[in-house]
């Protein structure tokens, strides 16, 4: 309760948002667009995630919460397979998008990173134009089409990022020479344009400052009318302002799962209770 | 306490002298070379062919011959560089024995002495892979089976292999890895974020290596001297199975082989300094691109 209430009173955009949530929200336990069962995580012998069972809607933000090092970005990383490049990594149990297996054998993870679009900690646009960044990944995926439809897709998905306005008179400037903000803006852009259904969002606000901060969890919230989104991050407050289900990961176990507005002001877990009235973390 | 301060100062004293006594050297070295060596150096000697026993004339040959070298050697070389660079920095897992093997290998083909390639080149390309081709395609008429500028310019692409691999690696570890993160994260094969980020990022590197192989491959003498170099020729090479002159071992020619040392001696100068020349112009454009990569880069952020 105490950190909605501080997050509406340094957005007051948000706070009618904040309250509109949390009652049209399905169980948690249904299957949703995207979900795990018993998932775990090995780096050789050590658990980085283990056994989470969880769902995640479309339409809907899941947050997913937790100290440093508790396995929250692993299983982040672990929806879109981008940890299958560390040595030594290991993965057990289910990963479902649309209720098949990401990680049957024969699956084709170039088309399931298509699908499950990510943005990072640090915004990290290639040093390339703003119109080459958003336009990476149609190319790549040969979905670049003709030069109007290339433009089009380019609007439409810098539009969609809220960025648009900002960069349309300078698309062949070098995206480097953007702000922070406007750099993970256009991340998000980059990633929004090959048309996933479902983006990941690891941190994408802790490199940012307050505006840019809440920039992106505005951009989030209208996203989220298309998207299934769920989002990593170690600020409570920013799980609050704009998860509708928020989990929270201690040593890799999922300690508690549930909608944001009851996780946050009647934990069920004395754990997580400690954890976000700032006891430990 | 006095005699403390005294070491102190004695010491200072002769790492100072050692610094003075290098940068004296290069500048006998240099400053004798540009000094006997520039009254020579004339248009016409650098556009004639040798002459009289190599007593007049100029050296024309033996620059055509080192330049084509040393585009031949890049050529094939830093590709086949480039390419050993991304496996090892793009795919190779590092934990294995295979990577840690070819790993071995490559420092070990650095520390190879010059002459050995020499000798491999003469056996492996010149009579094996040479005479093969003669057998093969010549109907056994000697073509390729002999020293030529090919088996001189493959030589010496594999001499400096080490040298592309190790500054194209560098760069390519360079690249950060958030930018192979976004890329694969959009979808793109491991391919397509070498070709279209990791590639590019690296471009400086990448000519950084190449700078480097040049400057070894237009100085070194030893590994072609049985490959390709011949000591004088009457016309310019046209072909690949052609021998060549070359700036280094027209030096050694001058030096060691001249009918009249004392009339040989002005040319002798004249051709180190040029050699000198074209090494350093080499290496002076390629840190100009270099630079203007790097200035760019920066710029962009």
């Amino acid at each position: 309760m105490n950190s909605s209430a501080a997050s509406a009173r340094d957005y007051p955009l948000l706070k009618t948002q904040v309250q509109a949530r949390a009652t049209d929200a399905p169980a948690p336990k249904e299957a949703g667009k995207m979900g795990v069962e018993s998932l775990t995580v090995l780096y050789g012998a050590r658990v980085a995630v283990n056994a989470v069972s969880m769902q995640f809607h479309s339409n809907l933000i899941t947050a997913i919460i937790g100290p440093s090092g508790c396995g929250k970005s692993t299983l982040l990383r672990a929806l879109n397979r981008m940890n299958d490049s560390i040595p030594g990594i290991k993965v057990e149990g289910k990963v479902l998008l649309d209720g098949a297996e990401v990680y049957a054998p024969g699956t084709d993870v170039i088309q399931l990173r298509r699908r499950v679009g990510m943005v990072f900690q640090q915004p990290n646009p290639f040093p390339k134009s703003i119109y080459d960044n958003v336009a990476y990944g149609l190319r790549v995926n040969g979905m670049a089409g003709s030069r109007a439809d290339l433009d089009s897709n380019i609007e439409r998905a810098l539009r969609q990022a809220a960025l648009w306005n900002d960069v349309k008179d300078r698309l062949n400037r070098n995206a480097l020479q953007l702000s922070g903000g406007e750099q993970q803006r256009l991340c998000i852009a980059r990633a929004l344009a090959v048309r996933p259904e479902v983006l990941l969002m690891d941190e994408p606000a802790s490199a940012l400052d307050p505006v840019s901060t809440a920039k992106i969890e505005e951009l989030m919230f209208e996203l989220k009318k298309d998207y299934t989104i769920v989002i990593v991050t170690h600020n409570m407050q920013q799980a609050a302002r704009c998860s509708d289900f928020t989990a929270f990961l201690l040593t890799g176990s999922l300690i508690e799962f549930n909608p944001t507005a009851s996780l946050f002001t009647t934990p069920s877990d004395e754990r997580t209770e400690a954890y976000i009235t700032g006891r430990f973390g | 306490m006095n005699r403390r301060f005294a070491i102190d100062g004695v010491f200072i004293l002769l790492t100072g002298l050692a610094v003075l006594m290098i940068v004296a050297m290069v500048a006998v070295v240099l400053g004798n070379i540009a000094y006997h060596g520039w009254e020579r150096l004339t248009w016409q000697f650098l556009t004639d062919q040798p002459r009289a026993g190599m007593t007049e004339g100029g050296i024309f040959p033996a620059i055509f011959g080192t330049v084509l070298l040393v585009l031949l050697m890049t050529l094939v070389g830093v590709p086949l560089g480039v390419c050993v660079a991304i496996y090892f920095s793009e795919y190779a897992d590092r934990t294995s024995r295979f990577y840690r093997w070819t790993r071995q290998a490559v420092n070990n083909l650095a520390g190879v002495p010059s002459i050995v390639f020499g000798l491999f080149g003469l056996g492996f390309f010149v009579q094996f892979v040479g005479g093969a081709i003669d057998d093969a395609a010549y109907a056994g008429r000697l073509t390729f089976g002999q020293p030529a500028l090919i088996w001189a310019a493959l030589t010496m692409a594999v001499l400096t292999l080490p040298v592309v691999i190790v500054s194209v690696e560098e760069a390519l570890r360079a690249v950060p890895q958030s930018y192979r993160d976004a890329s694969a994260a959009l979808g793109a094969t491991r391919t397509q974020t070498i070709f279209r980020v990791v590639l590019p990022n690296a471009l400086a590197g990448v000519l950084t290596g190449t700078i480097l192989a040049v400057g070894r491959g237009a100085g070194e003498v030893a590994p072609i001297l049985f490959v390709g170099a011949a000591y004088f020729l009457p016309h310019l090479p046209t072909h690949l199975s052609d021998q060549f002159m070359h700036l280094g071992y027209h030096v050694f020619v001058l030096s060691t082989q001249s009918p009249d040392v004392e009339a040989t001696k002005p040319i002798l100068y004249a051709t180190v300094f040029v050699l000198l020349g074209l090494t350093f112009l080499l290496n002076l454009v390629a840190i100009a691109i270099r630079t203007r990569l790097r200035l760019a880069a920066a710029g962009a952020r």
